[in-house]
């Protein structure tokens, strides 16, 4: 079979790769060894961060279906073939051995290769660590919400970096409890926000701690945690955590197979966990035939990986003298300003100093100034060492910086925006969902929001649309020791008028009951606005409601 | 099964329910969705026996890579089971250390 370009992996970016490159009129192939399309989009239930001229807002799973039926409108120009493992890369004969459904072979012969595998998941020694039961993360993000399987009953996750802390939020969303995080570090590694959405519902996270070992003989029937000193050694009293999996979210490794089989020079980037290809600016690896894209590319994030897809798409049908060149060094400028964008925030170093290991010398001075351009700043550096805002709850000392001025708060109908962003992360649905111009515009998006109170109506559009659930509003007006507090609500059984509803408080423990007046789904996204009456002296702490088991 | 009912963002369509065996006891699953994937709705935890310890194996990647969730699909050994897709009537098995093929195993015993 031959076309113009091979894309190896359907998922985010490679389907970025393949479209970029079937709108210059390429002929596309893309294989990918899942049985769907959308790699691990067709899992991620939460709505991403990013711009909003991009998906920001948007859950993954939209995002996939959306790209997915633009490939499906190039049929004829996109060949797809699910089931089909790319097994080896000849290169004299340039071709591309494929397998299908574990059986039947034949190849691929692609004028150029982008090659957007993914990563796979990374496992930690612990006794007991090859026990059914014990899972990586990816795993029960398949059973749960590709496949709608409920995974376990009660699950430790080890790993507070993005994934642990996603999966565990979907793990309460399917029903199933989450007895605790553990976490090596001294600090969650994920966004903030995505920790504190979690604390909020009650579930742990016990930084330096690890998995000591899984219990039971056929599958996991338990887990033993202990704490970890500076030096990394055990510490303290060993915990039994009650569970019948043990999910691992630890990491992930670039799979980069292909990459070393056909000669891609490779480098060891710890930033980028693992062994990635060198590249230039427009991801093309030291082999002229071969672009990579994506998490195979170095462990980042789906928003990226589409990014950089495109840019290896463009740059593909640019090699095929299919772009002219004003076209391609315009898209390609702006499409390194969008990645600028989201590798500006403070989590985002680590990938800026992997990157700059890999880039060829001559494509950084044109393209890599935005570390000097970027500079947005957080609360996160401040309380580094506060045990507290490690692990997703907001302390006390810096509540204050977060509440409305008090003068204009209590005589304000409708009530006032709160927003518990603390963190520079490349995010920006709450200004766009304004309506009164209360949230400003950002001038770059990894800036924490910035609120002129006087302008917020306390609609609470901001609260529906955040993808960290970050956004609150107080509405003082209600009674003289009553307030309206509207919290987003993404779990079941949703609370009903008229119900009483626990509330909870930032770490997940009742402070007190309060009655529902009001639900709404202003975004039609399944992120419900629940309004709820509580005493004006707690505004300030109660961040969650759940609906008490007895109705 | 073991399945989510309802879920506040999404909503399960599940393909045809189809017959299978797994170490000769019937089950059910959906056609199209990986047999480890059935098993596991099933109440299958162990899909796999290492060679040499005899420790068990379950599902643990879900994406083609990890090798732990080996089985024996209709005399065929080392099928990744969490990237095949389910078939009516698939004769499904636990598989013990490498695997061997029903044909070699029949060479060998004549």
């Amino acid at each position: 079979m031959k076309t113009d370009l091979l894309v190896i992996g359907g998922g985010p970016a490679g389907l970025c790769a393949a479209l970029e490159a079937a709108s210059f009129g390429c002929k596309v192939v893309i294989v990918d060894e899942s049985l769907s399309l959308g790699g691990q989009l067709i899992k991620q239930t939460h709505k991403f961060f990013g711009s909003s001229v991009e998906y920001a807002g948007t859950r993954g799973i939209e995002i996939a279906k959306f790209l997915i039926e633009e490939v499906s409108k190039k049929d004829g120009q996109i060949a797809v073939f699910l089931n089909t493992t790319a097994i080896g890369y000849y290169a004299e004969e340039k071709k591309i051995a494929c397998m299908t459904n574990e059986e039947k072979f034949f190849s691929v012969e692609p004028e150029k290769i982008v090659v957007a595998t993914g990563a796979l998941e990374k496992l930690i020694p612990f006794p007991g660590n090859d026990l059914p039961g014990v899972y990586g993360a990816g795993a029960v993000q398949t059973l749960m919400n590709v496949y709608g399987i409920v995974p376990g009953e009660r699950v430790l996750m080890v790993g507070a970096g993005n994934i642990g802390l996603i999966v565990s939020y979907q793990l309460l969303q399917a029903g199933v409890q989450v007895a605790a995080i553990v976490e090596f570090a001294p600090k969650i590694g994920g966004y903030w926000v995505h920790a504190a959405k979690i604390r909020r519902l009650g579930v742990p996270i016990y930084l330096r701690h690890t998995v000591k070992r899984a219990l039971g003989t056929n599958h996991v029937e338990g887990a033993v945690i202990q704490a970890i000193n500076e030096k990394g050694e055990w510490c303290g009293e060993e915990k039994q955590i009650d569970c019948d999996v043990i999910c691992l979210a630890v990491g992930l490794s670039p799979s980069c197979e292909l990459l070393w089989q056909a000669g891609c020079e490779m480098k060891y980037v710890p930033e980028l966990s693992g062994y990635v290809p060198k590249r230039d600016e427009t991801m093309r690896t030291t082999n002229p035939n071969i672009w990579v894209a994506g998490d195979a590319s170095g462990i980042e994030e789906a928003s990226s990986a589409m990014i950089e897809g495109k840019i290896a798409g463009l740059s593909v049908s640019h090699s095929l003298a299919k772009v002219d060149d004003t076209t391609f060094t315009q898209r390609l400028a702006s499409y390194w300003k969008e990645l600028a964008l989201l590798r500006g925030g403070e989590t985002a170093k680590r990938v800026r100093a992997g990157i700059e290991k890999v880039l060829s010398k001559s494509s950084q001075n044109q393209f890599f100034e935005f570390e000097n351009n970027i500079k947005a700043s957080d609360y996160s550096s401040q309380n580094s060492t506060d045990p507290d805002f490690s692990s997703g709850v907001l302390p006390e000392h810096i509540v204050e910086s977060f509440t409305p001025p008090h003068e204009l708060w209590k005589h304000k109908k409708g009530g006032l925006v709160i927003i518990e962003c603390p963190q520079s992360i490349p995010c920006d649905p709450c200004h766009t969902n304004c309506p009164t111009g209360a949230i400003l515009p950002f001038s770059n998006i990894n800036d924490m929001p910035k609120i002129d109170y006087s302008k917020c109506s306390g609609c609470a559009l901001c609260v529906a649309s955040c993808p960290g659930l970050a956004c609150f509003v107080a509405d003082l007006t209600h009674g003289e020791q009553t307030a309206i507090l509207k919290i987003p609500y993404e779990m079941l059984p949703r609370p009903q008028v008229g119900q009483e509803v626990l509330c909870l408080d930032r770490r997940g423990e009742p402070l007190t009951t309060g009655k529902v007046i009001r639900v709404q789904e202003p975004k039609k996204d399944k992120t419900a606005v629940v309004h709820v009456v509580v005493p004006k002296s707690l505004v300030m702490k109660i961040r969650a409601v759940k609906v008490m088991e007895n109705g | 099964m073991k399945l989510i009912k309802q879920h506040p963002i999404l909503q399960f369509s599940h393909g045809r329910r189809v017959k299978f065996t797994f170490d000769g006891r019937e089950m059910e699953g959906f056609e199209g969705e990986p047999i480890a994937a059935a098993l596991h709705a099933n109440g299958v935890r162990i899909l796999s026996y290492t060679e040499k310890h005899k420790r068990p194996r379950g599902f643990f990647c879900a994406i083609g890579k990890c090798s732990s969730c080996f089985v024996i699909v209709n005399g065929i050994p080392n099928i990744r089971s969490c990237i095949t897709p389910l078939k009516e009537g698939m004769i499904v098995e636990t598989q013990h250390g490498r695997g061997v093929f029903r044909q070699e195993a029949q060479e060998d015993e004549d």
